[in-house]
C-alpha cells in the first residue's frame, strides 16, 4: 500500500512537472499571439488536470484503507518505514513547490490574455465610439434621430 | 463638346490614371521591405461630366492624390505601449548585470566570504590562543571586506553605466526634437490639402516620434496641416510644431520653496551624494544657529509623500545648523549659509514654518521652459512604490533612472547597512573583550567634528553616534613589569563626574568626546593621559603601565574605534583595523576577568563573536524599513530581492512588448506592404492600362474611318 502511495506522489510529481512546462509554452504562444496554439495547448492542460485531479481521488480512497478518515498524507505517514517516509515527504514537498510554480505561471498566463482582451476592448470601443454620430442627424426616415441622451428642458418640434 | 477627340481625351486620361496606379503600386513593392514605409494608393475620382444629349457624358478619370494607409489611433496606442517595454526593457538589460554579481553559483562571494569569517570565529572559540587561526581570521576579513568593497564597486559602475545612458537618451531626445521640428517644417511647405500629400515625409517622422516614444513617454497633438505638438505625460513639450524644447542631464540643483511671510535670505547646501532627492521642511521657526533657537526641519526622501521617522514612529527632527555645525542626514551633511558664499552664515537666517529645500544630490535630467527656467523631470519613486507623474514616467530613460535611482541604490543602501551592522556587532563586541597583549597606546579610528557637541548629536560627525546609549564603560590599568593591576584603584568604570559621589555614567546626549577624555583623566589619570587628536580619542599610558578595556554598556568604545577589530563603516573604508592586522595579539579572543587578570586561554569573547552567526540584528534602510535577521539571512535576502526584481523586470517586459507587438502586427495589417495584394494591382491597373491603349486605338481607326470617306 505503501509502495502505491509512493508511486502515485511520483506521478503527481511528474504530471505537474509537465504542468509547468506547457504552461511556459502556452505562455510562449501568448506572446506570439498564436491563438490556435494556445488553444491547443490548453486542452492538453484540461486533460492532465483531469488525470492529476483522478490520480488525488484514487490517493485518497488508499489513505482510507491504511486510516478509515485519513485524507491527507500527514495522517498516515507515521504507518511508513523511515525510508519511505523521507522518500513520501520529499515528493510532498516537491509537488507544493511545483504546484506553487505552476499557481504562478498560470498567474502570469491570465495577466497576459487579460492584457490582450483590454487591448482588443479598447480597440473595439473606440471604434464604436467612432461610429455614434455626436451631432443631430437624420435618419432615413427623415426625422431627427437624438444621437445624444443628454437630459434638456424641451424637446420635440415647435 | 463630345466627338471623336473627346474619347482620345478619356483614353488619355485613362491611361494617365493606370500608368500613376503602376507607379504607386511599383513603389510599394519597391519598399515592401524598408523600416517605416506606409502602403500608398492613389485616389482616383470622375472627371467632369458635361451636358449633353442625350444626357451628361463623362470625360474621363482625374487621378486626384496619393495617400499613405496609416491608422492614427492604434498609433497612439503603439506610443504608449512601446514606451512602456522600453522603459521594462532598459531595467531587465541592467538588472541582469547586477544579477550576475550576486550569483554565488559558480564563484566565491559575499555570501561564502562571510560564512567563512563566522566559521573562523567558531575555530578561534576552540584554539583562542593560536596565532595561526588568528592570522586566519584577519585574512578572511580581510577578503570579506574586499568582496563587499568590489560589490559596492561593481554596484556603483553599473549606476555610472546607467548615467551614460541616459545621458545618450537625454542628446538623443534633443536631436530627435530637431529633426521632427524639422520635418513639420518641410510638411507644411509640401502640404497642399486635398492634393499633394508628402507621404515619405509623414513616415519619417512617425519612425523618429516612434523612436522618441521609445526613450521617452509622449502625448502626441496633431494641430493639423503637418503640425504637431508632441509632449511628455506630465505636459513637458518636446517639440511644438517647428520650436523645439530643450533636455539637459546635469548635476542637481537645490531650490527652495519659502513661504510668504519668510525673511529667510539665504540656501540650503550639502556635502555628499545620494541617488534620493531630499526636500527639507522647516517645522519649528527659528534662525540658522549652532547654538540653542535652531530652526528644526524634517526631511523626506520621497518629495515630501513620506517623512523619515525615527524609532517611536514620530518624525525626525533635524536643527538648521551653519557651515560648522553641519547635519548628518542619510548621506549627506547639511547646513545652511549665505545664497553667495556656503560658508558664510545667511544674511537673514530667520526660517519660517513651512519653508522647504529640494537638494538633488545627483545628476538628473531638467526639461528648459521657454524663460529659461529649469524644471526637474527626473523619473521619481515614492516609497510606496507609485510614480510622481509630474516627472517622466517612460521610456528607456525611465528604466535606467528606476535602475539607477530606485533598483541599484537600494541595493547599496542595503550593502552599506549591512556593512555597517557587521562591523558594529563584532567591534561591540571586540571593544569590550581583550586580546593576549594590554595597550600602552590606544587611537580611536572614528573622528567626530567638534570635540565639544555631544557625542549622539547629529552634529557630532561620529559615524555610529546614533548607537550610543547611556551607561559605563570600564578600563584596567597593569604594572607594565609585572603584568598584575597595578594598584586596587587601577581599574572601574570612568567617572563622567567626579564631584558626585559612584561613578556617573556617561549620557551621549549631554557628553561630548571633550569630555570623555576629561572623564578618563579625572578617573584613571594617575596611569594614563587621554587627548584628542584629529577628532579622535588618543589614550597613552603613563610609563610602566599598560591598560585593557573591560565591559562597555555604552558602546562608546566601538563608537570611538578604541579596541576594535574593523575600522571604517562603509564598504569603501570599512577594514580590519591595523593593530589587529599587525599584531594578531590584539585580535580579542577573551577578557578581563572578574579578578582583572587577562587570561589567555580565555574564548568569552570569541564565543560572543562566534554566536553572530545566529543572532538576529536589527538593520534598518529607508527603502527596506527594519529588519530584524541574522547577518547572513540578511545578506541572503539581498541576493533574493535582486532575483525578484530582474524576474519581475523580465516578465513586464514580455508583457508589455507583447502588447506593443500586437499594436504593431495590427499597424501593419494597415499600413504595411502585401506583395501579393500589390502584385494583383499591377495586374489590375496593367489590364486598365490595356484597355485605355484600346481605346486609343479604337478612336483613331474612327478617324481613320472618317478620313477615308473622302475617297
Amino acid at each position: 500500500m505503501t509502495s502505491r502511495i509512493i508511486a502515485s506522489l511520483n506521478r503527481q510529481e511528474k504530471a505537474l512537472a509537465l504542468l509547468a512546462m506547457l504552461q511556459r509554452e502556452e505562455f510562449t504562444h501568448l506572446r506570439v499571439l498564436d491563438p490556435t496554439k494556445v488553444a491547443g495547448l490548453e486542452f492538453s492542460i484540461h486533460e492532465l488536470l483531469r488525470q492529476i485531479a483522478v490520480e488525488r481521488t484514487e490517493l485518497r480512497a488508499i489513505y482510507a484503507t491504511i486510516v478509515p478518515a485519513a485524507k491527507r498524507l500527514s495522517e498516515v505517514i507515521h504507518t511508513f518505514s523511515e525510508d519511505q517516509r523521507q522518500r513520501a515527504q520529499a515528493l510532498y514537498e516537491g509537488i507544493d513547490r511545483r504546484e506553487q510554480a505552476c499557481s504562478r505561471q498560470a498567474e502570469l498566463n491570465f495577466k497576459m490574455a487579460l492584457g490582450f482582451y483590454d487591448q482588443s476592448r479598447s480597440c473595439v470601443e473606440f471604434i464604436q465610439k467612432q461610429l455614434v454620430p455626436t451631432r443631430n442627424v437624420y435618419t432615413a426616415a427623415g426625422r431627427y434621430a437624438r444621437a445624444t441622451a443628454e437630459p434638456t428642458l424641451v424637446s420635440g418640434r415647435m | 463638346m463630345p466627338g471623336i477627340s473627346s474619347v482620345l481625351n478619356i483614353a488619355q486620361s485613362g491611361l494617365r490614371a493606370s500608368q500613376l496606379a503602376i507607379e504607386v503600386t511599383g513603389n510599394n513593392i519597391a519598399n515592401v521591405d524598408t523600416e517605416g514605409y506606409s502602403r500608398q494608393v492613389l485616389l482616383l475620382e470622375e472627371a467632369m461630366s458635361i451636358n449633353y444629349s442625350p444626357g451628361q457624358l463623362g470625360t474621363g478619370v482625374l487621378a486626384t492624390q496619393v495617400v499613405r494607409l496609416f491608422d492614427k489611433f492604434i498609433e497612439l496606442q503603439y506610443l504608449d505601449k512601446s514606451s512602456t517595454a522600453s522603459s521594462y526593457e532598459a531595467a531587465y538589460g541592467a538588472l541582469q548585470s547586477v544579477e550576475a554579481l550576486f550569483n554565488e553559483s559558480n564563484t566565491s562571494g559575499v555570501s561564502s566570504a562571510l560564512s567563512q569569517f563566522l566559521s573562523d570565529l567558531q575555530e578561534l572559540t576552540l584554539s583562542p590562543q593560536d596565532s595561526a587561526v588568528r592570522q586566519v581570521i584577519v585574512d578572511d576579513a580581510e577578503n570579506l571586506l574586499s568582496m563587499i568593497g568590489q560589490m559596492d564597486a561593481d554596484l556603483a559602475s553599473i549606476q555610472s553605466q546607467m548615467e551614460d545612458y541616459i545621458s545618450q537618451d537625454v542628446d538623443r531626445i534633443n536631436d530627435l526634437a530637431q529633426e521632427i521640428a524639422d520635418l513639420n517644417a518641410q510638411i507644411n511647405q509640401n502640404t497642399v490639402e486635398g492634393s499633394n500629400n508628402p507621404n515619405a515625409l509623414y513616415d519619417l517622422r512617425d519612425v523618429k516620434i516612434r523612436e522618441l516614444a521609445s526613450i521617452v513617454d509622449i502625448q502626441y497633438i496633431d494641430n493639423g496641416y503637418g503640425d504637431i505638438t508632441l509632449m511628455t505625460k506630465a505636459g513637458h513639450t518636446i517639440v511644438d510644431g517647428t520650436s523645439t524644447f530643450k533636455f539637459t542631464f546635469e548635476q542637481g540643483k537645490t531650490t527652495q520653496q519659502l513661504t510668504q511671510s519668510s525673511t529667510f535670505d539665504g540656501q540650503a547646501y550639502y556635502d555628499g551624494n545620494d541617488e534620493y532627492e531630499y526636500t527639507l521642511q522647516v517645522v519649528d521657526a527659528g534662525s540658522v544657529t549652532s547654538g540653542a533657537g535652531a530652526a528644526t526641519f524634517r526631511v523626506s526622501l520621497d518629495g515630501g509623500k513620506t517623512w523619515l521617522k525615527d524609532d517611536n514612529g514620530d518624525d525626525i527632527l533635524y536643527s538648521a545648523r551653519p557651515e560648522d555645525g553641519k547635519v548628518q542626514i542619510g548621506e549627506l551633511e547639511v547646513w545652511f549659509g549665505s545664497s553667495s558664499n556656503p560658508d558664510d552664515p545667511p544674511a537673514d537666517g530667520n526660517l519660517s514654518a513651512g519653508d522647504s529645500f529640494t537638494l538633488v544630490p545627483k545628476k538628473a535630467i531638467y526639461w528648459y521652459k521657454a524663460a529659461g527656467t529649469a524644471i526637474n523631470v527626473t523619473p521619481q519613486t515614492y516609497a510606496n512604490g507609485t510614480e510622481n507623474t509630474s516627472r517622466i514616467t517612460g521610456g528607456s530613460l525611465e528604466g535606467y533612472c528606476t535602475v539607477r535611482d530606485v533598483n541599484v541604490s537600494a541595493y547599496r543602501d542595503r550593502l552599506a547597512a549591512f556593512t555597517e551592522s557587521l562591523v558594529w556587532e563584532v567591534n561591540s563586541i571586540h571593544s569590550q573583550g581583550a586580546g593576549l597583549s594590554a595597550f600602552s597606546y590606544a587611537m580611536g579610528s572614528y573622528a567626530v567634528a567638534d570635540a565639544d557637541t555631544a557625542l549622539g548629536s547629529r552634529s557630532s560627525g561620529l559615524v555610529f553616534g546614533d548607537r550610543l546609549s547611556s551607561g559605563v564603560s570600564s578600563m584596567y590599568f597593569y604594572d607594565a613589569a609585572t603584568g598584575k593591576l597595578a594598584s586596587a584603584a587601577s581599574f572601574g568604570f570612568i567617572d563622567f563626574d567626579p564631584v558626585a559621589s559612584g561613578a556617573q555614567p556617561f549620557d551621549p546626549s549631554v557628553h561630548s568626546l571633550n569630555d570623555v577624555v576629561d572623564a578618563i583623566n579625572n578617573t584613571f589619570g594617575t596611569f594614563c593621559t587621554a587627548q584628542v587628536i584629529n577628532g579622535a580619542l588618543s589614550v597613552t599610558a603613563d610609563t610602566g603601565y599598560t591598560f585593557a578595556f573591560g565591559e562597555d554598556s555604552t558602546g562608546l568604545y566601538a563608537a570611538l574605534g578604541i579596541n576594535t577589530f574593523f575600522t571604517g563603516s562603509t564598504p569603501t573604508d570599512a577594514a580590519v583595523n591595523t593593530v589587529v592586522a599587525n599584531d594578531t595579539n590584539f585580535l580579542n579572543a577573551g577578557h578581563v576577568n572578574g579578578a582583572g587578570e587577562l587570561n589567555t586561554g580565555d574564548n568569552t569573547t570569541a564565543l560572543s563573536l562566534a554566536g553572530l552567526s545566529t543572532k538576529k540584528v536589527t538593520i534598518s534602510t529607508f527603502a527596506g524599513g527594519d529588519t530584524s535577521q541574522t547577518l547572513s539571512g540578511y545578506y541572503n535576502s539581498l541576493v533574493g530581492l535582486v532575483g525578484v526584481d530582474t524576474q519581475n523586470a523580465e516578465y513586464n517586459y514580455l508583457y508589455q512588448s507583447a502588447l506593443a507587438d500586437e499594436l504593431a502586427s495590427r499597424q501593419d495589417s494597415v499600413s504595411a506592404v502585401s506583395l501579393d495584394e500589390e502584385m494583383s494591382n499591377l495586374i489590375r491597373f496593367q489590364q486598365s492600362y490595356q484597355a485605355a491603349a484600346k481605346l486609343i486605338s479604337t478612336a483613331d481607326e474612327m478617324f481613320q474611318t472618317i478620313l477615308g470617306m473622302k475617297s
